[in-house]
């Protein structure tokens, strides 16, 4: 299945745009946050199967995941991807504690996906006009017990969008997962803007 | 006469958005552009003697749109609009030349404030 059997061009387009918005809304709380310009990206719109969603997460070597859940209106899930040398630059742009131990660089990823994922989620929520209740942040690791594949799942919605630092080597990407319910949701509340 | 303005965002929802927002009674010719390549062949071509112009989009951003503009001293009044809303972004685009910077979701008192002040309308 590709993103063409789901969604239209113009309903894509759409999509892009408003995670366009929402994506700058998180960039400048994290531009605030550490007083440097963040550069933003053309935000990607795909459709995609589970295991094409697992293959986004399978560089632990390189990247930490962190994951909120969001239902409501809407359900799925925001997914952080944050690389190791970012973190290790913005824990000191950030002041926190050297040398990082497991427990701070846990807490960092958690705060980086609170306003990187948080704020993403918020902005496209706010501007569909829907409501949704965001979890906690948790770090995710690709193990039995946080297999992202079940019935829910069949086929997800991909919002993905990247940051990073030009003064730094940090990279961060955002994916927003949505259940088939949602994408129908998300399609009709879409159809109703462009009219 | 109609004045010659030009729309450039990749996105169509955000370019039938300006569109809307544009006060009913301003008298305009209005080409559309999709990326900052196709909005200086507009500015060239005499098609934009304003130009309502977005930040982050393929080939030739709004940026580099601008420092062109700003280089070849062209008289193009434009107006940026853009989800890119961090200080830094707006210092970047005031030095440029912009006219005025514009926070997306675009709204249309705002817009038309902004063309009142510039003189526009």
């Amino acid at each position: 299945m590709n993103s063409s059997t789901v969604i239209s061009e113009e309903q894509r387009d759409a999509l892009q745009e408003l995670m366009n918005i929402s994506m700058g809304q998180a960039a400048n709380a994290l531009a605030r946050l550490i007083e440097i310009r963040v550069t933003l990206s053309i935000p990607k719109i795909t459709v995609t199967d589970p295991a094409g969603l697992e293959a986004l997460f399978s560089d632990k070597e390189k990247f930490y995941y962190a994951r909120q859940s969001f239902m409501g209106d809407l359900r799925g899930e925001v997914i952080a991807i944050i690389s190791h040398m970012g973190c290790d630059h913005l824990a000191e742009v950030m002041d926190y504690p050297q040398p990082m131990t497991e427990n701070s660089y846990n807490e960092l990823v958690l705060e980086l996906t609170n306003i990187l994922a948080g704020a993403c989620l918020q902005g496209l929520v706010e501007q569909l006009s829907t409501r949704v209740h965001l979890a906690a942040p948790s770090l995710f690791d690709l193990n039995a017990q946080h297999k992202l594949s079940n019935d829910q799942w069949q086929h997800a919605l991909l919002l993905e969008i990247s940051f990073s630092v030009e003064t730094m080597s940090f990279y961060s990407s955002v994916v927003v997962c949505l259940d088939e319910a949602s994408i129908v949701a998300v399609t009709q509340k879409i159809n109703r803007l462009l009219n | 006469m109609a004045t010659p303005i030009t729309i450039c965002d990749d996105s169509l929802l955000s370019r039938k958005n300006v569109r809307k927002a544009l006060p009913p009674e301003w008298d305009v010719n209005i080409t559309e552009a999709t990326n900052g390549e196709e909005a200086l062949a507009a500015v060239a071509a005499g098609k934009a003697d304003v130009l309502f112009l977005d930040l982050t989009m393929p080939l030739l951003d709004g940026f580099g749109v601008l420092s062109y503009l700003k280089q070849h001293h062209a008289k193009t009044i434009v107006i940026v609009i853009s989800a890119d809303i961090q200080p830094k972004a707006m210092e970047l685009v005031n030095e440029l030349g912009a006219y005025r910077f514009l926070k997306k979701p675009l709204n249309p008192p705002e817009l038309h404030q902004v063309l009142t002040e510039v003189g526009l309308i």
